[in-house]
């Protein structure tokens, strides 16, 4: 069933690279350990990286962290410079859609009079705006929230600013992180704020969910953001934002205080995960945020890998430029044949191996579960926001009624998943890592209109991120070019479950060879 | 991914070179990067047992390995006492004599030659019948399964296997293990051998009356409401369900998938507390088949610092309520507990009542559509009067909605565990029920811990006034398996645990 298609180099095997290197071929700059005898590792630290740049908005979370801790520069120096930065490009890209400056320059003031409270201790963060933020206005993108002031952060935001983050804001997202008003979850719009714009083109859509967060983040309006992803919401907007995410496994981080929270059906799809403009980044910012809370019940103790040492040269990589499900623009195509190259110069193996049959079982088991009570789910989610007007798309679901069946259908179909995501997992246990698009375009166009294709939520250009999901494995995305047009192309990297340092470091690694993000032109 | 270099159970494999043991078995070592895996422990036996046939695994294991008896000598004996008593009590179901006796041959040529040895090397085991076993009629009590002889091992058998373990035989089961009564259509009612006019509980009864009366060193039950911890406890054994996602499913019978694949845990049944936390690190992990297993590390009992826990207990559910035996036992052991911990209160969790009538609404929700499909799949004509089938159809809106409710409890659950480490509680309400019992609701103190998914062991703390073993309920928060094996053994330590019974 799955088509094992030998590598487009297929006899540049790790052997073959060696002998190629010892001839003298190749650069022995970049890898000196791999000449002097093959039990050596290649790590990531092997590799050199384009220096970040001066400015204060464009610098990692790490080195920001590290600044002001060392006083090399002040809270109220950071947070001033990102306020401003938001200040000047909002206006084009309507990405925060509520502030929180003044308490912000606040926290900042205090952080500057006091000894550093943790590892992020004056690093300025906006919050996607599914997250409950104490004090500031927090609504899913639905109508019933509009004016909600919770009592209490999410756990995840909890924790960062337990660590020191401090907010600037909330970030745009579609009602509820699932409906997009115009494109599916290829946009980020609601009928509260509005639709948000991409940074490299303001013409363009910034994918979705997390579309307000990938957005200012690659503006350098916030140093981090935190999206959530229940079918690709962290990597489609950090895909075409240019940006780095990570999509965590199922159940390492809590839910707790996200507008699809814990619970349900469909619970272990949806992860949170860091959104930044450097791998680095989301190795830091990922653990602050992993762990039980004590409330979120399917979250799991599991200590965070450190990617550092991961040895690239024992890695088996499995890539398809394209799944035969989306239609998958050239560029896109080109980009992942791209990362695969570069990926074949450090790594044990690279194959071109696409479990097709598997992806499309995986994707129609998916809807029939989403639409198969009627959208019920999402109908009693609209009931706990207390909202009675909803945007377009959640209004025309509603009132198409999706496909009701009954229990004894539903629980088969659940048997069916289990089933597929154990078949995917003997697929993948050959494997390392899979290699291939994140979104099947670079972003589309604003004024595209509502996409029919989106009704069920099956939209094929979700069909590249979904499956991970749905398995419940982590997905990276990384930079690594970009369209004639300029706008950015990530590439998706995933690994087995509970292996993050493998996915990032296969991201880190691929962020030495294009440069990563790149500042954009507004 | 970095290979466990010096794996002894790869290695047993090579050396043993009989027949097939199953798959590619992928440990924490080949799933986990370096420095997250605990090492691998030394099992020491600290068992005074001073008779053969009812000494832990643990000291059979090292006596083997320290040649001071053979894996013939264990298994003979092992047999013997199972053709003893086995026409009593009906426990085993199979039995693969010769096999064993070629294995244990080979184990003991293995141990003269100084090979490599697995931690569980050449000791003689049962496997409830519900597993698949390689070359062993494995029926999961269903009569469309009679004569089936599955071609490989379920992932917790071959694993065992490859540590060293020899199978000697199958234990009863309820058809598809959804009884609490061990009885089916192909091989009868199996009996309580502290007392044969009772039941040994159930659904892992044939594992627990045989490991009690000594025909077995340790058997693998499973557990979706109280299938290992009920039959342990009526039958004075230790035995522990794990936290949810921690051991495979795979080659049992229902196997893993959908929701209800999530309260069901395989877990281990033997005599002492010891041998607990070795099987548990052999049969734990990954097999990258079952998707619902998480590499979370395993710690070592003897690690856990007593004297930050904090203990809280109940003996009642306030629906049945137990023998006054029992409520003693409950509190003798909170009791005996005080001086070594942080503290000891009194509290149970919040909507244990909310919890068993949500998962009861749940699992009759699909009309029992899901037992009716492992019934047609496994072309069984006739079904066992036990096997409850009953039940409306409701529309998928319902269940989606129960989901969601069951989840919420779960959570309010977990809050309260927040303020503890472990409780204390009964395992059902009363000591083995006479054959012919009837239902008693709220009986069962144990399923809730299968809706939260939370680590639950039972070992023997009391006697009931009849003369039959009392177990006591030890559950923890999930993934703390080293703290409710901390405390079974010291509980297991002041009480004495495991006696043999005087009935066979």
């Amino acid at each position: 069933m799955n088509e094992v298609i030998p590598s487009i180099n297929k006899d540049k095997s790790r052997r073959g690279f060696l002998t190629k290197i010892s001839l003298g071929v190749a650069a022995t700059t970049l890898l000196p350990v791999i000449v002097n005898g093959s039990n050596k590792k290649i790590l990531v630290s092997d590799f050199s990286y384009a220096p970040e740049p001066d400015d204060l908005i464009y610098k990692s979370v790490v080195d920001l962290a590290k600044m002001v801790k060392d006083k090399q520069v002040s809270a109220v120096e950071v947070v001033q410079a990102y306020i401003n930065r938001i200040d000047d490009v909002n206006g084009q890209i309507n990405a925060v859609v509520m502030d929180c400056f003044e308490r912000a320059m606040e926290e900042a003031r205090k952080a500057d009079s006091s000894s550093p409270k943790g590892k992020l201790h004056g690093v300025p963060m906006t919050i996607k705006d599914s997250f409950m933020a104490k004090g500031v206005v927090s609504t899913g993108g639905t109508i019933g929230k509009m004016n909600f002031v919770p009592n209490e952060d999410a756990t995840v935001v909890a924790r960062l600013r337990k660590e020191g983050a401090i907010l600037l804001g909330k970030t745009n997202t579609p009602e509820f992180t699932l409906i997009g008003g115009v494109l599916g979850v290829n946009s980020t719009n609601n009928i509260i704020y509005g639709i948000s714009k991409n940074p490299y083109d303001i013409n363009k859509t910034t994918s979705g969910s997390s579309g307000g967060a990938g957005a200012i983040v690659a503006a350098g309006g916030a140093a981090f953001d935190v999206g959530t992803d229940w079918g690709g919401s962290v990597r489609g907007p950090s895909c075409t934002n240019g940006i780095a995410g990570i999509k965590p496994t199922s159940v390492r981080l809590p839910r707790t205080g996200h507008i699809v929270d814990y619970g349900g059906l469909f619970d272990s799809w949806q992860q949170p995960g860091p959104m930044a403009r450097y791998v680095k980044d989301l190795d830091y910012l990922t653990p602050i945020m992993a762990g039980p809370d004590f409330k979120d019940a399917a979250v799991i103790p599991m200590p965070w890998p450190d990617y550092k040492k991961v040895d690239l040269s024992t890695l088996k990589v499995a890539y398809f430029p394209e799944n035969g499900v989306a239609s998958t623009s050239e560029e896109t195509i080109a980009t992942v044949k791209k990362a695969v190259r570069w990926l074949d110069d450090v790594v044990l193996d690279v194959i071109e191996d696409c479990p097709k049959e598997l992806l499309i079982e995986l994707g129609t088991i998916r809807r029939d579960l989403i639409i198969g009570d009627g959208w019920q789910w999402l109908k009693r989610a609209t009931e706990r926001a207390g909202s009675k007007t909803y945007g377009e798309s959640l209004r025309d679901r509603l009132a198409d009624g999706g496909n009701p069946i009954s229990t004894a259908q539903y629980t088969r179909l659940l048997e069916m998943q289990d089933a597929n995501r154990s078949k995917m997992l003997q697929w993948f246990s050959k494997y390392d890592v899979i290699i291939c698009p994140t979104t099947a375009k670079p972003a589309g166009d604003i004024n595209a209109g509502h996409n029919p294709e989106s009704k069920y939520m099956d939209n094929p250009g979700e069909s590249y991120t979904k499956p991970f999901n749905t398995c419940g494995w982590p997905g990276a995305v990384v930079r690594c070019g970009q369209s004639k047009g300029g706008l950015p192309i990530g590439v998706q990297i995933v690994a087995q479950p509970w292996r993050e340092d493998v996915a990032l470091a296969v991201a880190k690694y691929l962020e030495s060879k294009s440069g990563g993000w790149k500042p954009p032109t507004i | 991914m970095k290979k466990k270099t010096n794996n002894y159970r790869r290695n047993f494999i090579s050396t043993l070179g009989l027949g097939s043991i199953g798959a590619v078995l992928p440990t924490y070592a080949q799933v986990l990067p370096e420095g997250i895996v605990p090492p691998e422990p030394l099992f020491v036996s600290s068992d005074e047992t001073e008779e053969l046939l009812y000494m832990s695994a643990t000291k059979i294991a090292e006596m083997i390995r320290n040649k001071e008896i053979t894996s013939v000598e264990v298994l003979e004996a092992c047999l013997a006492r199972i053709r003893e008593v086995n026409p009593k009590i009906n426990a085993v179901v199979q039995l693969a004599a010769e096999r064993a006796l070629l294995e244990a041959k080979a184990a003991d040529i293995a141990v003269k030659e100084g090979k490599p040895l697995g931690v569980l090397h050449g000791v003689p085991m049962t496997i409830k019948d519900s597993f698949n076993t390689a070359g062993i009629v494995s029926t999961a009590g269903t009569l469309g399964r009679k004569d089936y002889m599955p071609g490989t091992d379920a992932t917790v058998v071959a694993r065992l296997r490859e540590a060293g373990a020899i199978l000697i035989g199958k234990t009863n089961t309820p058809e598809f293990t959804m009884s609490g009564l061990t009885s089916n259509l192909i091989y009868g009612q199996t009996l309580n051998p502290y007392d044969l006019s009772r039941h040994p509980s159930g659904s892992s009864g044939g594992a627990a009356a045989i490991i009690s009366a000594g025909g077995s060193f340790f058997d693998i039950g499973t557990d979706s409401g109280g299938s290992v911890r009920a039959p342990s406890h009526v039958c004075g054994l230790a035995g522990i369900k794990p936290t949810s996602g921690r051991v495979p499913q795979t080659g049992h019978l229902p196997d893993y998938g959908d929701r209800f694949g999530s309260y069901q845990q395989p877990g281990p049944i033997a005599r002492r507390v010891e041998d607990l936390y070795l099987l548990l690190s052999v049969i734990a992990g990954p097999d990258q088949i079952d998707c619902s297993i998480s590499p979370v590390p395993l710690n070592d009992p003897a690690d856990v610092n007593m004297s930050e826990l904090r203990i809280g207990y109940y003996t009642t559910n306030d629906i049945a309520e137990p023998i006054p035996e029992i409520k003693e036992m409950v509190v003798k052991c909170a009791e005996m507990l005080k001086s070594s911990v942080k503290s000891v209160t009194k509290a149970r969790p919040p909507m244990l009542q909310e919890l068993a009538a949500k998962r009861s609404e749940l699992n009759s929700a699909d009309g029992k559509a899901h037992i009716k499909r492992l019934i047609k799949a496994n072309n069984t004509k006739v079904i066992s009067p036990n096997l409850n089938i009953s039940g409306e159809v409701l529309p998928a809106a319902d269940y989606t909605r129960l989901v969601e409710e069951m989840d919420s409890l779960k959570s309010q659950m977990l809050q309260f565990m927040d303020g503890y480490d472990i409780l204390l509680c009964p395992v059902t309400a009363s000591a083995a029920l006479e054959i012919g019992t009837e239902r008693i609701p709220g009986h069962w103190y144990t399923s809730e811990y299968n809706a939260t998914g939370w680590p639950a062991a039972v070992v023997r703390a009391g006697t009931s006034n009849e003369g039959l073993p009392l177990g006591i309920q030890i559950v923890g928060k999930p993934w703390t398996e080293d703290k409710v094996l901390a405390v079974a053994g010291y509980i297991e330590k002041q009480t004495g645990g495991y006696s043999k019974p005087t009935a066979v």
